[in-house]
């Protein structure tokens, strides 16, 4: 995803003043704050392989996590590859967890989501790299025991 | 120079027009005769033309940039067309009560403090305006979905003057399946988001809303990094913990001003739905 920012001003030279700072660190008030639940697994715990190597990616790290997906939150494994400037998140959860379809494809930006069932898993693939190298890793991702 | 005026008056239309266009002559002070010229020139077609070129040719005397490129009326029109088509990306006013000024007195100069505030603001505005648009799915029934474009509002907090985003996206149908099918006029300033149900939360329109925010948490913006294994494990035994924050005043609704925040999810709503940094998220409670 390519991130635009555009300002509608800027104030250069500003005294940093000491009191806004201390604001700023404080915790915005009524908020409650939720450290996200993130777990670091190994891939071969979880029984998931690429069935062929995606030339450049490779696994940065995997991953348990809760995700709210349509409402619902559920436990979700992130399998993160990076080809160095470029990541795909590849993420799997029970397909008897999702309450709704889920479209196929899907683009924000120049980000690209694919997802499909495997089993009893479904599985999305998700990065801002080209079509062609993410549906490589989406059909590579295979169940192995 | 008297005769020479009297020979221009007399004979020669464009020459009074170029003394008029200097202010020379007969034109220098105030005169019936030079309001009857004036008038004349405005009814000619011929002279109304010849006096833009002559002012065209000072111009372009003046500077080079001046000149009339080829098929400048065009580009101007197409750009005055473009900004016609604009959505208006409504600013919110800023409404507080004594209190709140009170408050504000005491700090440094609002500009000061807003600023950031404002860039976030704008920040946030820009990249749902970028980001919604696309959210839509490749097959080609979305090619269908047709015109319906998304609508930045921006809406005022009556109670605490918070400049708070309001992404509200019109759903199309075809595009999104799983859109409520509620639609957002355009341009609409929704006070305190009230109006039964018409501003649909964003997630709930966009199912890949929370995949894209944990695959951006772990891979970062440009450069993918994961956390380190301590700092991991350091999330991993947090990872029951939950600390609510002390309960404001009644109607307050804060902006997020958090400096690790990573951004900020517009939600119809509760206006802030959360934000996240690499390893916490804050939470509205009442999302």
């Amino acid at each position: 995803m390519i991130d635009q920012v555009a300002f509608t001003q800027l104030s250069v030279n500003v005294t940093p003043r000491p009191d806004v700072v201390r604001d700023s660190l404080a915790l915005p008030p009524g908020y409650a704050v939720e450290d996200m639940k993130v777990v670091p697994v190994t891939l071969q715990s979880q029984g998931w392989a690429l069935s062929a190597p995606v030339p450049g990616f490779k696994t940065v790290g995997v991953f348990r996590r809760s995700m709210t997906v349509g409402g619902k939150s559920s436990d979700v494994l992130q399998w993160l590859l990076s080809d160095g400037l470029a990541s795909v998140s590849i993420f799997i959860q029970p397909s008897a967890a999702l309450t709704e379809p889920v479209a196929p494809e899907q683009r924000v930006g120049g980000t690209l989501a694919l997802s499909r069932r495997v089993g009893e898993s479904w599985l999305t693939v998700m990065g801002a790299v080209p079509e062609r190298t993410l549906r490589r890793i989406s059909d590579a991702v295979v169940r192995v025991q | 120079m008297a005769v020479q005026e009297t020979t221009m008056n007399a004979e020669n239309p464009r020459e009074r027009l170029s003394a008029l266009i200097d202010g020379e002559a007969e034109f220098a002070t105030p005169s019936a005769q030079a309001a009857a010229f004036i008038r004349q020139t405005a009814s000619d077609e011929a002279l109304r033309r010849d006096w833009l070129l002559y002012a065209q040719i000072g111009d372009v005397l003046r500077s080079a940039d001046l000149a009339a490129m080829p098929g400048e009326q065009e580009f101007l029109q197409r750009v005055s067309a473009a900004v016609a088509r604009e959505p208006v990306v409504l600013q919110p006013s800023t409404q507080h009560g004594g209190k709140a000024v009170a408050r504000l007195a005491r700090r440094p100069h609002w500009s000061t403090r807003m600023t950031a505030a404002a860039a976030a603001v704008a920040g946030v505005a820009v990249m749902a305006w970028v980001a919604l648009p696309g959210l839509q799915q490749s097959s080609p029934s979305a090619a269908a979905g047709g015109s319906m474009r998304p609508v930045i509002a921006a809406r005022v907090d009556n109670t605490a003057g918070a400049q708070i985003p309001v992404a509200a996206v019109r759903a199309d149908a075809g595009a999104m399946p799983m859109a409520q099918g509620s639609l957002v006029p355009t341009g609409l300033a929704t006070p305190a988001g009230q109006n039964g149900g018409q501003i649909v939360p964003v997630s709930a329109q966009m199912p890949m809303v929370e995949y894209l925010l944990a695959h951006q948490q772990m891979a970062g913006g440009m450069m993918p990094a994961v956390p380190t294994a301590r700092s991991t494990a350091t999330t991993a035994s947090n990872a029951t913990a939950r600390r609510a924050a002390p309960a404001t005043s009644a109607g307050s609704r804060p902006s997020c001003r958090a400096t690790t925040c990573a951004g900020v999810i517009a939600c119809g709503r509760c206006a802030i739905q959360s934000c996240w940094s690499r390893r916490r998220r804050w939470m509205l409670p009442d999302t």
